[in-house]
């Protein structure tokens, strides 16, 4: 009965992540573009640097790597929010934005022991472009609110057809609707205000490719290693920009539709991890996503957004496994949390200052046994993100927390009759 | 185990809301990055590549393809004379009863028509003098469309009175007519009474009309007979209505505008020349377009309807008189302390414009405007007062009393 109420009352937190937060605040470089990109919605991954590309998960739906699904030994439903603070300082000026963002939704579960085929299913951001801004220039104060982003929708499939080497494949729906919304304000009296809309619509396909070669089935020396990689092709993008005028004289709105194409970026990550002791990894990862032949929208087929070029990262990342049902031996208390640790380093894939933004940062996290295999994940990101030539862009201090449940019930696991 | 995993969703709900819930200062870093910037523009215009004024006079409304005087459905007959400076005005009152049955008619021993006053001077507003001529018109009223003159008028009066009359809503005034010669035309279907002002009538006076009936029920006209058995009897109208000559002259470089005439200044814009430097199309949102005219007081005249002295109005034309719409009066601008400013807002009807071109006929700046219900149709109209405000036009000699627009507008970039 204590359990039932946990369950729900967890699974009521995250239905109220869906309720959108009052505020669209985010980073400067968010209005660029798609908006920075969401490395991971999972916990998770995020507690552990972003790496998990090689993460032999079974407790966790991977959305890095389609391969690593084949590591589920139970259904799985997983929910995420996160909290971004973002303090930024150019030239004397301090800014301070904040939201609470719901960050994805999936199930997955494992089909057929004997090659171990799974399937997963999700939902998450690809993409944040949540901004506020205002402009106090005369004649009256303007302020400019971005939403949105890119999200992906997915479905796929991973199988270890030989012991050593997972193989996944998923088919990504990527969509997005970012919304510019504009309000003109007037200090004279006499003058009335007026709203303006800019939404940028775009949807496509892609595949995505994952592959794990897992060093337990090769050989005893090999033992704990894995290596993986995965790679998403570009993406033809359609896309629309939708114009929405909303004058003085609200009932006569103008809404034109302009068709278009876009772009989303091939991107290309690589992992490996090892298995320190029984209950202890570390992962490193590679990751790369070249922006510079992204865009977002233009009438015809472009080379790309000149505000936009190649970003990559480099991360580390270490954890103790959780202890859920005493598969390392009887614990109790503290002592059965999962505990990660993280660094990543990279550059921003935003065009500005003339050379680009670097981001450091550190993470950390616990993975909390809830009951039978569900997991309440917390990660907590701090980090930088400075401009390779100073003072021609924002700096930036952010602190992202998440949050993010992956349940496993009794009651997921089928009936034998 | 669990109550650490409360704890921890507990401490995070409330850390959440604690720092969302701070108030945050708005980004100013962002602006270099955002795509979607408006622009925003204010600027002053009285060129005559952007507005054309023009005078114009409308006595008539089209209704259903006829024409009809202004003053048809008016709930008020305005009966008088104004002749101060160069104004020089006259309005008649026309009303027109029921033909009576013979039998009847020949009963008829006395007749007076009796008029219900409305409170409301137009001239000089102190005299309570009532000088008025009541005559005979035969065969010449068909509609309201009749116009009148001293020719088609029967001889002789057939009444004339000149009393102080105190201006007070629904005091009778009653006009007792020759019975010898009025006797004969009850019986008459083209026959109505005119009523026109004596010598010394100094203002023009208001009284209840057929039309003002659902308002004051006790207000409209009436023509009473005293039968030779010692009953009375009271006919109401079938039609009422004023006439007005209006032979005042407005000073060079100046318009006006007169209601109950149909005397309006037209204004038409250009919104959309390629060639202008606004640029407004229809994702241009019109946030200030204030129609600026000075008032030449000398020429001006308001009744004591207080209601229509606030301000001419805006009517935004359309095809038909039953499109028009009003956007309202103007106001005068307190801040001037000559208070001989008006401004005129009138950013919806420009907005409509941008979006919808060909419903760019112009608008009209009327002496007031009141929805009258003609033919079914409902049409507004200038039908209740005398008033006349004159302004300085384009032409203008001093350039400083010429009429501008201010426009500020905002457009995405």
């Amino acid at each position: 009965m204590h359990h039932h109420g946990m369950r729900w009352a967890l699974l009521a937190l995250f239905v109220l992540a869906f309720a959108k937060t009052g505020r669209s605040q985010g980073s400067p470089y968010d209005e660029i573009g798609f908006g920075l990109p969401v490395r991971s919605a999972n916990a998770t991954i995020d507690a552990l640097g972003g790496t998990g590309v090689a993460l032999s998960g079974t407790r966790t739906i991977n959305d890095l790597n389609p391969a690593d699904w084949t590591w589920l030994d139970n259904a799985r439903f997983g929910a995420a929010i996160r909290y971004n603070y973002i303090s930024a300082t150019l030239a004397g000026t301090q800014d301070l934005q904040q939201n609470v963002q719901f960050s994805g939704v999936d199930f997955g579960a494992p089909i057929w022991k004997p090659i171990r085929l799974s399937f997963a299913l999700g939902y998450e951001p690809l993409t944040d472009a949540s901004n506020e801004i205002q402009d106090t220039s005369a004649p009256g104060p303007r302020n400019y609110v971005s939403r949105g982003g890119t999200n992906l929708v997915f479905l796929g499939f991973a199988a270890r057809p030989l012991s050593a080497i997972a193989l996944g494949a998923r088919l990504d729906y990527i969509t997005g609707d970012i919304r510019h919304l504009d309000q003109v304000n007037f200090t004279d009296t006499a003058a009335a205000g007026g709203q303006f809309e800019r939404d940028y619509l775009f949807n496509g396909l892609r595949p995505t490719f994952g592959i794990q070669l897992i060093g337990d089935s090769i050989s005893p020396g090999l033992a704990g290693l894995v290596i993986g990689a995965s790679y998403s092709p570009p993406t033809h993008l359609t896309s629309t920009i939708e114009t929405i005028n909303t004058p003085v004289s609200s009932t006569i709105d103008s809404t034109i539709d302009s068709g278009g194409v876009g772009r989303y970026p091939a991107a290309f990550s690589v992992g490996i991890s090892f298995h320190l002791s029984r209950r202890y990894r570390a992962e490193a990862d590679y990751f790369m996503q070249d922006f510079s032949t992204a865009y977002l929208f233009s009438p015809t087929v472009i080379s790309g957004d000149s505000l936009l070029r190649a970003s990559n990262r480099i991360a580390i990342g270490i954890e103790r496994l959780p202890n859920l049902d005493g598969e390392f031996g009887e614990s109790f208390g503290l002592d059965r949390w999962g505990l990660r640790l993280g660094f990543s380093y990279g550059t921003l894939p935003v065009n500005v200052g003339g050379s680009g933004v670097r981001e450091f940062a550190l993470s950390g996290g616990f993975g909390i046994p809830v009951s039978f295999q569900t997991l309440l994940n917390l990660s907590v990101v701090a980090g930088q993100r400075i401009p390779i030539t100073s003072g021609t862009a924002p700096n930036e201090t952010f602190v992202r927390l998440g949050a993010d449940v992956s349940f496993s019930e009794q009651w997921f696991v089928p009936t034998r009759r | 185990m669990l109550r650490y995993a409360y704890l921890f969703l507990a401490a995070g709900l409330v850390l959440a809301g604690i720092l969302t819930g701070c108030q945050d200062r708005i980004s100013t870093l962002g602006a270099q990055f955002y795509a979607d910037t408006v622009g925003i523009h204010t600027l002053v215009r009285n060129d005559a590549g952007f507005m054309q004024f023009a005078d114009t006079i409308h006595p008539l409304v089209n209704v259903n393809g006829v024409g009809v005087t202004l003053t048809d459905s008016t709930n008020l007959i305005l009966i008088g004379r104004v002749a101060i400076g160069n104004e020089n005005l006259e309005s008649w009152g026309l009303i027109q009863f029921p033909s009576l049955d013979t039998a009847t008619a020949k009963m008829v021993t006395g007749i007076r028509l009796l008029l219900k006053d409305f409170a409301y001077k137009y001239g000089d507003t102190t005299s309570t003098t009532v000088d008025f001529r009541v005559w005979t018109t035969y065969n010449k009223v068909f509609d309201a469309t009749t116009s009148l003159s001293m020719s088609d008028l029967s001889p002789i009066p057939v009444d004339s009175i000149d009393t102080v009359f105190g201006d007070t809503a629904d005091h009778i005034l009653p006009l007792p007519l020759d019975t010898t010669l009025v006797k004969p035309l009850l019986t008459e279907s083209f026959n109505a009474f005119v009523i026109t002002p004596g010598p010394n009538m100094t203002n023009v006076r208001a009284f209840g009309a057929l039309h003002n009936y659902s308002y004051d029920e006790n207000s409209i006209p009436e023509l009473q007979l005293i039968l030779n058995n010692g009953d009375t009897i009271y006919r109401y109208p079938t039609l009422d209505f004023h006439l007005v000559k209006d032979n005042s002259t407005t000073p060079s470089g100046e318009f006006t505008l007169r209601a109950s005439t149909g005397r309006r200044e037209r204004v038409n814009l250009n919104l959309t020349r390629p060639t202008d430097t606004l640029h407004l199309d229809q994702f241009t949102s019109i946030n200030n377009a204030t129609l600026v005219l000075h008032l030449d007081p000398n020429n001006t005249r308001l009744a004591t309807l207080a209601d229509d002295t606030v301000g001419p109005n805006i009517v935004q034309l359309g095809l038909l008189d039953s499109a028009d719409h009003p956007e309202g009066n103007g106001f005068l601008d307190l801040s001037d302390p000559t208070h001989t400013t008006y401004r005129f807002q009138v950013r919806t009807i420009l907005e409509t414009w941008l979006r919808n071109p060909s419903q760019n006929l112009g608008f009209e700046l009327r002496s007031e405007f009141a929805y009258r219900t003609i033919g079914g149709e409902l049409i507004g109209v200038e039908d209740n007062t005398l008033n006349r405000w004159t302004f300085y036009g384009p032409n203008c000699s001093d350039t400083s009393k010429r009429p501008y627009f201010i426009l500020s507008y905002s457009k995405l970039r």
